[in-house]
């Protein structure tokens, strides 16, 4: 396994890491620990979850799981999205970032998150508060790390100049949805994150499920993240099965028959060839299935952390 | 991920997964070469 820096920062992480979406709703406890050990005997050390994955539950797995591990790991997780119905359950205001870090931490069983991200851009807070308040968890301990997620390019720059101007900690890494089949980013985003030295997490690496292989023209799955997308999620059926797509799965699978790999395999590798980008991807979609995962991976780890994007 | 793709098939998935060009990009990067290059005829 590779380590590589995340960002413009002396933290080294595994080129490839592990996503946590599933723990606690597809994937139950035995098997999210199991992945989770195969993953770190593969030589991986990146792990990330969210505050919202499975509500909670996704994190308190990992902190049960990590118990005397923990040095060893680089923990990422996220804030904004509602964990309940009340006025500041969720967003990037600093009242709701400071009761979910200490949720989190709690859930989580550590001190510390090594990387904590804003999940969403919060058109409702000023950016100014959300970085301040990351300076300040930085200040107190409790994070090491910043980062953002489902930012936009213009965000991402306006993120990384005010916190240039009042000395904050620059956010070292964008996650953001990022394959073979979704490659929108590459307008603005990568830019951005290239301009002001931030890694790509590239979530959804094999477009939540479609680069499994396992799909076809005019057959619509019954089962997995594509099939319960609702239509205007970017892995929704209706989005992914273009007459595209196929000729790159098509593409795709005649590469993997050249190399003697799996269709995932392939397009991981692909992605672990751009400049600065991590792919994230154990909890891709049917890959965190048990079944399915050794397929994908090849025994070797899955989800990817990036090289920094600078030159 | 003891493996790599060789460069031929990188630029083969390139290809055939490039995002479409939107033309305000494509003007824009050509107005702004065009301005590069003549900047640096100048100096």
């Amino acid at each position: 396994m590779r380590y590589v820096p995340l960002g413009k920062s002396g933290l080294y992480v595994s080129e490839v890491s592990l996503g946590t979406m599933t723990f606690g709703r597809e994937t139950p406890e035995e098997e999210a620990v199991a992945i989770l050990s195969r993953y770190l005997d593969a030589g991986g050390n990146f792990i990330d979850t969210a505050n919202v994955y499975s509500q909670g539950v996704s994190e308190s797995i990992l902190g049960r799981a990590l118990q005397g591990k923990r040095d060893n790991i680089v923990l990422a997780t996220k804030v904004f999205f509602r964990m309940g119905e009340g006025p500041y359950d969720g967003g990037a205001s600093r009242k709701h970032i400071l009761k979910a870090v200490s949720d989190s931490l709690k859930r989580l069983q550590t001190d510390y998150i090594d990387l904590y991200q804003i999940h969403c851009f919060d058109a409702f807070t000023p950016l100014e508060e959300t970085f301040e308040t990351l300076a300040y968890l930085v200040e107190q301990g409790h994070i090491r790390y910043v980062g953002v997620s489902n930012y936009t390019g213009w965000q991402i720059t306006k993120a990384v100049s005010l916190c240039e101007k009042y000395g904050f900690p620059r956010p070292i890494s964008a996650q953001m949805q990022y394959s073979l089949v979704e490659r929108n980013i590459e307008y603005e985003v990568i830019p951005a994150c290239y301009d002001g030295g931030l890694s790509i997490l590239a979530w959804g690496p094999l477009g939540g499920g479609f680069l499994s292989g396992k799909y076809t023209p005019h057959t619509p799955p019954k089962e997995g993240r594509i099939a319960q997308a609702k239509k205007d999620w970017e892995e929704a059926w209706e989005r992914r099965a273009t007459e595209k797509n196929f000729q790159i799965l098509e593409t795709v699978r005649k590469l993997a028959e050249k190399y003697g790999k799996t269709i995932p395999q392939v397009a991981l590798n692909w992605l672990l060839t751009r400049k600065g980008v991590n792919p994230h991807s154990w909890c891709d979609g049917p890959l965190s299935n048990s079944k399915t995962t050794s397929g994908a991976w090849g025994g070797v780890s899955p989800k990817r952390t990036s090289p920094c994007l600078m030159p | 991920m003891g493996w790599r793709l060789a460069e031929e098939d990188i630029a083969l998935l390139d290809a055939v997964s490039a995002p479409p060009e939107i033309y305000p990009y494509r003007f824009i990067r050509w107005a702004q070469g065009l301005v590069y290059r003549e900047e640096l005829l100048r100096r």
